[in-house]
């Protein structure tokens, strides 16, 4: 695993921190969940209200170990602080100035271990005149110019996306920035301290559309599925009505013959063979596409077009990649089994190694699972001192 | 893993552990492009091999213009035939001599001109591997063809984008590639960081693009059986109400009142204590969801008596998480994003056309605050093909004789 020996400390929850910490761990670092029931992560209230039966925390925390720790008392803070000592990496996304008011901040924890790597996933950044506001997801998608982008070009209100799009980019990244860091540090021998701004990393992830904007290299505006030079490229109703859509894009003269081939009729026509004749024809070509498609269930399309060399998709719902028979046959859907919850299915990550195992994945824990292993084994205190610690509430 | 991970606290700074940056091959796609871009942010040396255009190859404007100066900032390029058997020798002969191989073929392309993870495991066996491919290396649909729209509608994320009026539609800019690109980053700068460390083997890393969207955003655990599944909306969130894009005098502002009681009540006193939001069933979340009309519609009333600017920073006065809807334009003017420096200038001399001139691209993220060697402008395809060749040891005479062929 290659970031065994990492050691991970997260002041993190909702999404983007936990997915950040995810990665890591799925690269074979330790992570350890400061949590507190004195304050529960939003992501533990499922719609049921029972912290340990949310489905999206046990996935998200996967493999993460959690303590919990009061952050109100002197002492909680005080072990919070020894933690950070013996970790890597910290990692947190409190509002800003939380962490300094905790007396958690870079100059304290920095001073009991230089080589630290602390990581700050602020919103809007630490200082400036709009530094202090509270964003989510949803947020940093507006007023990254996401929203505005994100949308049918026929249509005048942005819509964006009910998504919390921005939470997973952002986790992502800053599990990427991370290892980069740690890269830093083990070639400079110094640790540092990383304001990671949510708003700087959803402009990267437009990074194409930020600099055309930025230096008046083409008009940036919402474009939709379409693109100018190919046709059809586009989404198509099938017959399943508003649950049932497909994709359809061709590239080459030969994938349109392959496609006419399939569609037969009107799509044969000579005038449609060159990609600057489909141009032309653009909606002549979509409707004709899209009465072929409407008489089939997008899979049934799928599987036609793939099966003649044509690049076409299911537009997935829940449902279609849950029984998804590709994500099944590589493992992607991990079904297990949980203390409170049972048999779950859960998706799995984005990267796999063809040598090294897999991670073996553990389900987000139960708040304080691993108090035990993470005050016993790691900070050397007693038995007698845990059950202190615990009756005194500073363990809660 | 023991309690022993992650060390000792420590008093010193440690010698360092790894002396030299990755050397990166970007067998260049859109794809690999992206990763290349994450790689060159965190000072990797990347090289990219492209196809060589026959005659002269008009130069990048508009959208491809963007595009080259986004991703290819920092990066070197050459040109090399793959589609010929000498260009094929060309590349194994130098992918061997990187740290990290970046491709994106269909799967048993690169094994099929014997570059394959064997090949280049043989020739070097600390090179780590990076295939980021629609569908991943195996399975069922490892073989079919998709582009970004194909793999954002696979990955679930584009049946819960868009109006419930118009079909699903598309994030901007190739995301399913970008989320792509960041994992194949991120894992591939871990494993060569194991084999400079502790001299493990290279590894081959196989990366799904609908895999990499399909684990995001709940799509799988909200599925609850039968057609339980989350549908589009428009920008309507699940939990918050309100929760969405809301019209405003002088544009478009979104809201997003969630679970917390204060922030509600903030919220209401923040509209004005409208009559219509007053009295019982607005207590909690669940409640509102049963009110969601009369709160969007009392919502929208208000909002459009007021503009964008009073909306966003009056709201965050008030605590309330309150965004305005920006375009990419007035993002970049807006004073705080300004304050944050996200543009720097990079020198002319790259790819022709305006970047001659010198243009702004984006400072990488997690850079903040260090200081960096100045950027190299994106190159014009094929710019370093000689330098880069006869640096891996390809003689002057090989080099002509390679161009002379059309193979660089």
């Amino acid at each position: 695993m290659p970031l065994a020996g990492v050691r991970i400390l997260a002041f993190t929850h909702v999404a983007a921190g936990p997915y950040c910490t995810l990665q890591l761990a799925a690269l074979g670092a330790e992570v350890i969940k400061v949590e507190s029931s004195t304050r529960i992560d939003l992501w533990r209230w499922d719609k049921n209200r029972d912290p340990e039966r949310s489905l999206r925390f046990i996935d998200h925390n996967k493999n993460a170990r959690s303590v919990t720790l009061n952050l109100k008392t002197d002492e909680g803070r005080a072990l919070a602080k020894e933690l950070a000592a013996k970790s890597d990496v910290v990692i947190e996304n409190f509002a800003a100035g939380v962490l300094d008011r905790l007396g958690l901040g870079w100059d304290v924890l920095s001073r009991g271990r230089e080589d630290l790597i602390l990581v700050h996933m602020s919103g809007l950044g630490a200082s400036g005149p709009r530094s202090a506001y509270v964003t989510y997801g949803p947020s940093m998608m507006a007023i990254s110019g996401m929203t505005h982008l994100w949308n049918q070009p026929e249509r005048e209100e942005p819509v964006g996306s009910q998504t919390s799009y921005p939470d997973y980019l952002v986790g992502s990244y800053a599990a990427y920035a991370i290892v980069a860091a740690l890269v830093d540090r083990d070639m400079e021998g110094a640790g540092r301290e990383i304001d990671l701004i949510q708003l700087d990393v959803v402009e990267t992830a437009m990074g194409p559309a930020v600099v055309a904007a930025a230096n008046e290299l083409a008009p940036v505006g919402p474009k939709g599925n379409r693109v100018p030079d190919a046709v059809p490229h586009d989404t198509y109703p099938c017959v399943g009505g508003n649950d049932d859509w497909c994709v359809i894009s061709v590239a080459t003269d030969d994938e349109w013959a392959s496609l006419a081939g399939l569609i037969g009729g009107a799509a044969a026509a000579p005038r449609f063979a060159s990609a600057a004749g489909r141009v032309a024809a653009r909606a002549e070509i979509d409707g004709i596409v899209g009465a072929w498609t409407r008489e089939r269930s997008a899979h049934q399309v799928f599987e036609a077009c793939q099966s003649v060399g044509v690049a076409a998709g299911v537009v997935a719902t829940g449902r279609d990649l849950m029984q998804d028979r590709h994500l099944a046959e590589r493992g992607f859907l991990l079904e297990m089994e949980h203390a409170a919850m049972g048999p779950v299915k859960l998706p799995g990550l984005a990267f796999r190694f063809d040598h090294d195992p897999l991670p073996t994945w553990r389900l987000g824990p139960l708040m304080g699972q691993d108090n035990v292993y993470v005050l016993g084994e790691v900070l050397g205190r007693s038995p007698a001192d845990i059950a202190r610690l615990e009756s005194e509430g500073v363990v809660k | 893993m023991t309690a022993q991970a992650g060390g000792g606290a420590s008093g010193t700074t440690r010698p360092p552990a790894i002396t030299s940056r990755p050397r990166v091959l970007e067998i260049s796609s859109p794809i690999t492009a992206a990763a290349g871009r994450f790689l060159a942010d965190a000072g990797a040396e990347v090289v990219k091999v492209e196809a060589p255009t026959p005659g002269v190859a008009a130069p990048a404007v508009g959208e491809a213009l963007a595009l080259r100066l986004y991703r290819d900032t920092d990066k070197r390029s050459i040109t090399i035939d793959l589609a010929s058997a000498a260009g094929r020798a060309v590349l194994r002969r130098l992918a061997p001599n990187f740290d990290i191989v970046l491709e994106s073929g269909e799967p048993g392309w690169l094994a099929s001109i014997d570059a394959g993870w064997d090949a280049l495991h043989a020739a070097n066996p600390g090179l780590t591997l990076a295939s980021i491919t629609p569908f991943g290396q195996w399975g069922p649909y490892s073989h079919y063809k998709a582009d970004d729209l194909v793999v954002f509608a696979m990955g679930g994320m584009m049946f819960v984008s868009g109006v419930p009026e118009l079909p699903p539609v598309i994030a901007p800019c190739e995301q399913g590639f970008v989320a792509g690109g960041i994992h194949a980053a991120m894992a591939a700068l871990a494993c060569w960081r194991a084999t400079r460390l502790r001299g493990s083997p290279g590894e081959w890393i196989d990366v799904s693009l609908v895999e990499a969207l399909a684990a995001q955003e709940n799509t799988i655990t909200n599925f609850k059986g039968g057609s339980d599944f989350t549908r589009r909306e428009g920008s309507q969130h699940r939990n918050g109400n309100p929760g969405r894009v809301f019209r405003c005098k002088d544009g478009y502002v979104h809201l997003l009142i969630q679970h917390d009681e204060q922030v509600w009540a903030r919220f209401v006193a923040w509209l004005g204590n409208p009559p219509e939001l007053q009295g019982e069933g607005f207590e909690t979340l669940l409640a509102r969801r049963s009110k969601a009309d009369i709160i969007t519609e009392t919502t929208a009333r208000i909002l459009l008596t007021r503009t964008r600017e009073e909306i966003f920073d009056g709201g965050q006065e008030a605590h309330l998480p309150i965004a305005a809807v920006f375009s990419i334009t007035e993002a970049l003017a807006d004073p705080q994003v300004v304050h944050m420096n996200v543009l720097e200038r990079v020198p002319g001399g790259g790819a022709a056309g305006p970047a001659e001139a010198g243009y702004r691209t984006l400072r990488p993220p997690f850079q903040r605050g260090r200081s960096l060697p100045a950027r190299r402008p994106a190159p014009t395809p094929g710019q370093d093909t000689e330098a880069v060749l006869a640096e891996l040891g390809l003689g002057a005479d090989e080099i002509a004789q390679l161009r002379r062929d059309g193979v660089v």
